[in-house]
């Protein structure tokens, strides 16, 4: 069952829709990514579940009880902050305690039990008696982790927990993050603008825009199946490109759309004429960039080439390249909603 | 399951949560400061202008309404106009000294030399220390007779004998000659207000991002032409508060002119709020000292508002 | 050549430096050197008054001590002071947290009216407060500046401590919300302990605006024993129209010296606050 569920939820800034009107419901023991650019509305959205925002409309639910009305500190809930927000003057020790102490009726052994369990799990026990200033980036997001995990919450909220660690040691912390989730099996829910970071990590993804849920679904869905031009062209380094036809709107992914001839299958392809402009080298792969011909101007394709790949590619030179039919995607003009290739007759 | 649920809505009543409603807690932290300073700053104030409208006496407490009596009766004292003159002429002659130097001092503060920390802390003692006893300090300074000034200019023969550039009288006399008396006060004023504003304007200084002054200095800016063109004009705002502290602590200052003149020669130093002292609570003459120190306020605000909307203007960023 | 400009420049550099030091600390300097002279070297006007002529004596200083009022005031003067830094915290502590933090967009309003409050000079509200006073039964009497002070001292420190609260990050009080605690206990837990800095800053300020002021002190207190230092020894050490000039001298400077030494241990937070303060407004 649902563990935590959301109903038409909005929050309003004066005039600014924050969040508008979004339903959610995230299974026991998922990891659940909120993904979208800043200002989407992921991180306001994280906030009300956490209490830390006040809804101007609609219920959160969190195990079958509304805690819309509800302060933090009684939803069964903790979170990681992107800053991690430890607590500058106590000791880590102190710090991973700190929410054991919110009660005050758990004794001393117990406290000590419970945060060198966290520690431990998390391989920070050397560090306890450190202060935060003195840790690196790596370890204040250990710290921070285990401070959520001694609550023992149903829920845990993550805020963007990786974008203040070094590229390379983002790599690895979340593949770190990903196994400790698993392993502890553990609801949470993941903020961030990093797509890579929602793809290789989520259970489920939710794209947001303008404070709207744009699609939600399993990594494969929303790439491959994305819901709408919002969607495709987010996601994917570049996005989906699209070329505006009669009635519709074509798209296919820059890393399907290769020269005719080193493309795998040789039946039911889509051709295209296309003019390269400019290429662009980067190491494993190359970017090419142009226009397909006979169609408009504005469609600036992009097509993502292995660098290994033995056809020449010119700036100048039109080429013919192909993509698979069944990788083709269409979407409706006005509503930028995918459409099924069957439905185009009802569209014409 | 069904447990949790019904005690969390029986608990969920409206006060329930009070510690966590920033509603609450704001009017509740806020609540106590609010009536103190409507107390003792607000109802003060009222019963100052209902004071000036009224004739009301040490002596005889009874409020009966006079209208602008009072504002008539002062405004025609020689008193009251020598003080609002001297008011106002000391705090602008002063103002443009200490703007001047504050600048100057800045600059120099905002440098790295050694004993540095000794010497901010000697330039601060005016502003630190009670005015009263600076004043003091003055007082003997300034003694008609013993004034160590006096005595070096005597020693470089520049007073006290025939042909001395300074008089042939064998002191200057400095509290005791009008003019004389005036230009001590605006010197005590400045002496006292300049550190102040000098810290405000080197924290904007200091404010001021490098890379800026890098780059200035790599697009071939001279000294004079950073400090006119980038540095002075980034410190405007900071500037003007500075101005506004100071025009304030000036205009509202009784200290200095009734240690060091007590409003003299006769009463020709006399500034609004020592007259108003003399007036309100040494003669008693409650409803025209209100109304003498009313004065102050009109003028106080508008410079208040210019200054800040000024501030707001040249902000930048 | 380089050389030459480099030291030209440190030569200006520290010659205005000691031109600045000398203005500001003429008084001071003159103050430490009368306290200790002695009566015949002092008043005699052809002697040079920097150098002591005769040797040195602390009776001044003594009958400063012991037969005049000085302690008297400085007694009264640290009892106003400690009784209304505590009334000034407990008030303006939650005042500035709730402008700071509570308020929202309103809170800035109103932080600048009390910035404004903090403008409005007491040489105003002298004689209205006098009235107050007496009609309370607290004329002549240190309760009267003990009410009255922290007029001057709770706008001032609201205005300061809300710079300190506006500096600790919102992160730290919703982690403590989180991690189970209300939102009043994230302040007393979070908030206060990472404030002591400010506060200790906001201490020394105040109590050193207790010893400067002059207005109230000298309406409100006329009784000898009443008054405190920026009052008393001005008017009372001062006997018909006979200085005692050397016992005014060390008066001034026992209670000035100490005063810009604190004051300027916690200088840059003074300055950041006013500032913080000034470019938002």
């Amino acid at each position: 069952m649902a563990v935590i569920e959301i109903r038409n939820l909005s929050k309003h800034f004066d005039r600014v829709h924050a969040v508008d009107g979004v339903d959610l419901a995230i299974p026991d023991g998922e990891l659940a990514v909120i993904l979208g650019p800043s200002g989407c509305g992921k991180t306001t959205l994280m906030r009300m579940i956490a209490g830390l925002e006040k809804p101007t409309s609609g219920t959160i639910s969190i195990d079958g009880v509304d805690v819309t009305e509800l302060p933090p500190r009684v939803r069964p809930i903790a979170m990681v902050f992107q800053s991690y927000a430890l607590y500058p003057h106590m000791t880590v020790f102190n710090n991973i305690a700190f929410p054991l102490k919110a009660h005050g009726n758990l004794s001393k052994a117990v406290i000590k039990e419970k945060v060198e369990w966290a520690a431990s799990i998390l391989g920070i026990e050397k560090l306890l008696e450190r202060k935060p200033r003195q840790l690196s980036g790596g370890e204040r997001q250990r710290v921070a982790l285990g401070r959520a995990l001694v609550k023992e919450p149903k829920i845990l909220l993550l805020d963007e927990p990786l974008s203040n660690l070094d590229a390379k040691l983002r790599a690895s912390a979340r593949d770190e993050l990903q196994r400790f989730q698993r392993r502890l099996g553990i609801t949470t829910i993941f903020v961030t603008h990093d797509q890579i970071e929602a793809l290789g990590m989520g259970d489920r993804i939710i794209v947001m825009s303008q404070g709207k849920v744009m699609q939600i679904g399993t990594p494969q869905e929303v790439y491959h199946k994305s819901a709408n031009t919002f969607v495709a062209t987010f996601l994917g380094s570049p996005g989906m490109n699209l070329i505006k036809q009669e009635k519709y709107l074509l798209g296919f992914r820059p890393e399907q759309f290769v020269p005719q001839e080193t493309a795998e299958r040789k039946d039911d392809l889509q051709l295209f004429p296309f003019t390269v402009k400019r290429v662009e080298y980067l190491g494993a792969e190359q970017q090419v960039y142009g226009t397909v011909n006979g169609m408009n101007e504005e469609n600036r394709i992009i097509s993502s080439l292995s660098s290994e790949t033995n056809v020449k590619i010119e700036p100048g030179q039109t080429y013919t390249f192909a993509v698979h039919k069944d990788q083709l995607r269409y979407f409706d003009p006005d509503s930028g909603l995918l459409v099924e290739p069957g439905q185009m007759g009802d569209l014409k | 399951m069904e447990n949790h649920a019904t005690q969390n809505r029986k608990w969920s009543g409206r006060f329930r949560y009070w510690t966590d409603r920033e509603d609450i807690l704001s009017s509740l932290f806020l609540f106590p400061a609010v009536i103190y300073i409507v107390a003792l700053v607000g109802v003060p104030f009222l019963i100052a202008v209902a004071f000036s409208f009224t004739d009301v006496t040490a002596g005889n407490t009874s409020l009966n309404f006079t209208g602008l009596d009072n504002f008539r009766a002062i405004l025609k004292t020689p008193q009251f106009s020598q003080s609002l003159k001297n008011t106002i002429s000391f705090t602008i002659i002063s103002q443009i000294i200490i703007i001047i130097l504050a600048n100057i001092l800045a600059l120099v503060l905002s440098m790295d030399f050694k004993g540095k920390w000794f010497a901010r802390f000697l330039i601060m003692l005016p502003w630190a220390t009670p005015i009263a006893l600076g004043t003091i300090g003055w007082l003997w300074l300034l003694d008609s007779k013993f004034s160590p000034i006096d005595w070096t200019f005597r020693y470089l023969h520049l007073l006290g004998e025939p042909d001395a550039l300074l008089g042939d009288t064998k002191n200057l006399f400095y509290l005791g000659r009008l003019e004389l008396a005036k230009a001590s006060i605006i010197l005590i004023y400045v002496w006292r207000m300049l550190p102040l504003s000098a810290v405000i304007l080197m924290a904007g200084l200091t404010s001021i991002p490098q890379d800026l002054l890098d780059q200035a200095d790599v697009d071939g800016a001279g000294f004079w032409r950073i400090l006119f063109q980038i540095k002075l004009p980034l410190i405007l705002p900071i500037m003007s508060i500075a101005v506004l502290f100071s025009i304030i602590f000036t205009v509202g200052d009784m200290a200095v002119v009734y240690v060091l003149t007590r409003g003299g020669p006769v009463y020709y130093t006399q500034v609004l709020p020592t007259w108003a002292y003399y007036k309100g609570i040494e003669s008693g003459a409650l409803a025209e000292g209100a109304a003498t120190a009313l004065f102050l306020f009109p003028v106080l605000l508008a410079v208040a508002i210019f200054v800040l909307r000024f501030s707001r203007r040249t902000e930048v960023t | 050549m380089k050389n030459i400009i480099h030291w030209t420049k440190r030569v200006i550099l520290y010659g205005a430096v000691g031109i600045f030091c000398f203005f500001s600390a003429s008084p001071f300097i003159w103050m430490v050197i009368t306290m200790f002279k002695q009566d015949r070297d002092l008043y005699r006007s052809a002697n040079n008054p920097f150098l002591y002529n005769l040797s040195p004596t602390l009776d001044h200083l003594r009958l400063l001590l012991v037969q005049t009022n000085f302690p008297v005031f400085l007694r009264n003067s640290v009892f106003i002071g400690v009784l209304v830094v505590l009334i000034t915290l407990v008030i303006s502590i939650p005042a500035a947290y709730s402008l700071a933090r509570l308020a929202g967009r309103w809170g800035e309003r109103a932080g600048i009216g009390i910035f404004l409050v903090y403008l409005v000079p007491p040489t105003l509200l002298f004689i209205p407060l006098s009235r107050v006073v007496v009609s309370l039964g607290l004329n002549n009497s240190l309760w009267s500046l003990v009410l009255v002070y922290p007029t001057i001292t709770i706008p001032f420190s609201t205005w300061l401590l809300m710079g300190f609260f506006k500096s600790i990050p919102k992160d730290l009080e919703e982690a403590a919300r989180v991690d189970g605690y209300s939102r009043l206990m994230s302040f007393i837990k979070v908030v206060m302990p990472l404030s002591i800095s400010g506060v200790v800053a906001v201490t020394a300020f105040t109590f050193t605006l207790t010893l400067h002021e002059f207005v109230y002190a000298l309406a409100f207190v006329t009784s000898s024993a009443q008054r405190t230092i920026s009052v008393g020894v001005p008017t009372e050490l001062v006997r018909g129209d006979v200085f005692y000039w050397q016992s005014l001298m060390a008066a001034a400077a026992i209670v000035a010296i100490p005063v810009g030494l604190i004051y300027n241990i916690f200088l840059d937070r003074l300055v950041a606050g006013f500032t913080m303060g000034a470019v938002k407004g």
